[in-house]
């Protein structure tokens, strides 16, 4: 089988799954009960609007958290190499790698004695 | 007909409409997810050249955290667009020009003229269990294990920066203490009182 | 794949900082309230000494490599690092007092000083365009933390926000720089790279493109005009340690990161960058003395008077020459000392709810405090390059050098420049001496801080009588 077909298949694979979900929608519209009203879009408090703008869901403090996972997010991007030659490159890379968490773990320890992991 | 080039446009095509979309929408969240759909059609790109592992982090990291940061800071700040939109037909010209000497520039210098495949040669196409993360492991833990412990302490400072200068402890906030729960003992909860005894027949008048 | 495992003997003194640095960080973090930071800042003064004391044991007249040859220890490294840890040492000697009135005296201050040390450190030794990436990054990220740690302050705040914007948009520049390079070259080692480009280029269009790239980031970092926006800002906006610190040693890591990816790299394509370092050392010269003529915030001021040093910098680096380089480093090793003495006098005038930066603080400093005074005195003789100060004897090494390249008009330029800004130095010295004083109030006491001053000032007037040792040293380092 050609490079070709087997990319065809694929195709059509992608096609079919996206005609699946869409004829979802429309057996839904088929078949349900449903009213279009334009006020349905609007936020609103106890039925009046929104007095404040409906934007402003979080609080900056949560910030700090999403700073730290992004932290962590990027060493794990290091971890995956890492498991892969980890056998034939043997001690040295424990070595590498038994550095590079205990950096990263004092950042840990550091945050925890700030208590910014605790939830306030 | 290979499939390859027609991919290659496709995604292209789909990259440069994204990459427009974030600078041109009026909605910040609709331009965070167009910058999305960016780093998705980046990361095909990649995987197009080879570099599966570094396509896949891509997304792990760009699409997993740093969009979400994006995210955050555009549902944070209580952004008044119309306001932000302000200077835009002022410095439309000044960008207008700047972007176009830019990539006037790019376009002589990075052209095919120079980096085109009778200047450069094809790379080796690799077998299909050829591994990319494999390759880039077995350098990484040696050859550049310099730059790679380095990162770590950059990692480290990231981290006490971002909490040095975001947390702030609220010294009124009523919280649980679980260390003093579990380590309570039966003295400080209980209280034993002595009474002295009713007598029931003298209740019972 | 062969695998040479690294010497860690070389790297020494970068193992010795992050490791103290990480036991300082617990240490503080774990400390008790009570003893304060006393304990953090003498530990962090005995890691720079131990730093100092390490690379100096270490040095050797060859340069030696490690790490597959993207690390270097040679004479010129040895140098600049002995001169960051002392400087470094004597900012935070200054700015001791002044933390603990400002409220930012904690733990993380000086961690991310020592972090900063290192990230320089990795910078000067770097024989690889990644390390040099690194740590400048890692300087960077220190930077812009240390400036918004007073962060109440919305003016920090604001500094810091300037500075990390345009920081980030040049390390994305000089990254960019470095990928075209990366391209045509097939390397990162900036050995591979002089090796590569002496076999002759092929692609000269695209060289040319990286290295200007390569340059807009470096002049950012260096803050030469065109790329100055930040300086003013950031030095006028962070509290004054934290200007103090920013303001000298970087420089000397600058120069090193200038070195080794101009001279050590490129030099066989010196004629390219010589034409854009002329530019941006005549621009740097000419606004940085004019603008700083106008300026009522000493901070400020000082910040122009850098960038037209740093034009000075430019200027011993361009001409290409050995004696053009050992000049430049006498010129940065000169000016992180004179600008130590001028931020910590700031330092040392300020107190609690007040920040003497306006040049009016310093009126009548001659009444209240002579001594101060006439160190401040020397101070601006030497920044403005009077004899028998050491500024002087930078000056006339940078253009000598220039003069012996053949590039008189560009000296004249130099001189004429230099000769303007004079005035904005000596409108300092005639406030201390001939205006009556504003403030009365008492000056700062502290020991430490006054000895430090005062060797900081006679530095200043003995190295300017006897610059010869400092000059053999960098002519050593440099040749």
């Amino acid at each position: 089988m050609g490079m070709l077909q087997q990319y065809g298949i694929l195709f059509g694979l992608i096609i079919g799954v996206i005609g699946f979900v869409l004829s979802l929608f429309a057996l839904n519209r088929a078949i349900g009960k449903s009213r279009i009203e334009l006020a349905k879009d609007v936020p609103a408090t106890a039925g009046k609007l929104s007095r404040d703008p409906v934007w402003v869901r979080y609080h900056a403090r949560y910030y700090g958290y999403a700073l730290l996972f992004l932290a962590f997010d990027m060493e794990m991007a290091y971890m995956y190499p890492w498991a892969v030659v980890y056998k034939e490159v043997g001690i040295v890379a424990l070595l590498d790698m038994g550095v590079f968490l205990l950096i990263l773990f004092l950042g840990l320890l550091y945050g925890w004695s700030q208590g910014a992991f605790r939830r306030q | 007909m290979e499939i390859q080039p027609i991919l290659f446009y496709v995604f292209s095509a789909i990259l440069v409409v994204a990459s427009l979309a974030v600078i041109t929408v009026k909605n910040p969240v609709y331009a965070a997810f167009s910058l999305i759909l960016a780093f998705f059609t980046c990361a095909a790109l990649w995987i197009l050249l080879e570099a599966e592992f570094l396509a896949l982090t891509l997304i792990l990291v760009y699409v997993g955290a740093v969009m979400v940061l994006f995210l955050f800071v555009v549902m944070m700040l209580d952004i008044n667009i119309s306001q932000l939109r302000e200077g835009f037909a002022r410095y439309l010209p000044v960008g207008l020009i700047v972007g176009f000497i830019i990539f006037a520039q790019m376009a002589v210098v990075l052209g095919p003229d120079t980096f085109g495949l009778d200047q450069i040669a094809d790379p080796v196409k690799h077998a299909a269990d050829y591994s990319n993360t494999k390759e880039l492991g077995s350098v990484l833990y040696t050859v550049y294990v310099y730059p790679f412990e380095i990162a770590a302490v950059i990692l480290l400072v990231a981290i006490i920066a971002a909490i040095a200068l975001t947390l702030r402890r609220r010294p009124n906030v009523k919280q649980q203490n679980i260390d003093a729960q579990v380590r309570v003992t039966k003295e400080e909860r209980v209280r034993m009182v002595k009474m002295t005894a009713d007598k029931k027949d003298e209740m019972n008048q | 794949m062969n695998f040479e495992s690294p010497n860690l003997v070389t790297a020494m003194p970068e193992i010795f900082v992050l490791s103290m640095a990480c036991i300082i960080l617990l240490v503080g973090v774990y400390q008790s309230q009570k003893s304060g930071s006393l304990v953090v800042y003498l530990l962090t003064q005995a890691t720079l000494l131990g730093a100092l004391i390490i690379t100096i044991g270490l040095h050797t007249a060859t340069p030696e490599f490690t790490f597959e040859n993207t690390y270097v220890k040679d004479t010129m490294g040895d140098v600049l690092k002995a001169f960051i840890y002392l400087v470094a040492m004597v900012c935070l000697l200054y700015s001791r007092c002044y933390l603990k009135e400002q409220n930012i005296d904690r733990t993380e201050y000086y961690v991310l000083v020592l972090f900063a040390v290192l990230g320089m450190m990795i910078m000067v030794s770097a024989h690889s365009m990644l390390l040099i990436y690194l740590g400048l990054e890692l300087l960077s990220l220190c930077l812009y933390a240390l400036v918004a740690l007073k962060r109440d302050s919305e003016v920090c705040t604001e500094a810091a926000m300037k500075y990390f914007v345009l920081g980030a948009l040049a390390s994305g520049i000089l990254l960019y720089g470095m990928s075209l390079i990366y391209g045509i070259t097939g390397s990162l080692n900036i050995l591979e790279i002089s090796e590569v480009l002496k076999m002759g280029v092929e692609m000269p269009l695209v060289l040319n493109m990286g290295l200007v790239f390569i340059i807009i980031g470096l002049a950012f970092k260096l803050g030469a005009v065109p790329f100055h926006m930040w300086v003013p800002d950031v030095y006028h906006g962070a509290p004054t340690s934290v200007t103090l610190f920013i303001g000298t040693v970087p420089k000397l890591a600058a120069f090193g990161m200038v070195m080794r990816l101009l001279v050590d790299g490129f030099e066989v394509v010196h004629v390219d960058w010589q034409t854009m370092l002329i530019v941006l050392a005549m621009l740097s010269i000419a606004i940085g003395n004019v603008i700083a003529i106008a300026q009522a915030n000493l901070k400020r001021m000082l910040a122009y008077s850098t960038i037209s040093h740093m034009g000075f910098l430019l200027l011993g680096v361009l001409t290409g020459t050995a004696d053009g380089y050992s000049s430049a480093m006498f010129y940065t090793i000169v000016y992180t000392i004179m600008s130590l003495g001028a931020f910590g006098m700031i330092i040392m005038l300020s107190r609690v709810g007040f920040e003497a930066d306006n040049i009016n603080d310093f009126k009548g400093l001659n009444d209240r405090s002579p001594w101060l005074a006439f160190m401040m005195l020397i101070l601006m003789f030497s920044m403005a390059g009077v004899p028998p100060t050491v500024g002087f004897f930078a000056k006339l090494a940078v253009l000598q050098s220039v003069v012996s390249t053949g590039m008189i008009w560009l000296a004249v330029f130099a001189v004429i420049f230099s000769v303007i800004g004079a005035f904005y130095y000596l409108r300092i010295i005639k406030l201390m001496y001939f205006d009556t004083a504003e403030d009365q109030a008492p000056i700062r006491t502290d020991l430490d801080m006054r000895i430090t001053m005062s060797v900081n000032g006679v530095m200043v007037l003995g190295l300017g009588l006897y610059p010869a040792g400092l000059m053999a040293l960098c002519y050593a380092a440099i040749s």
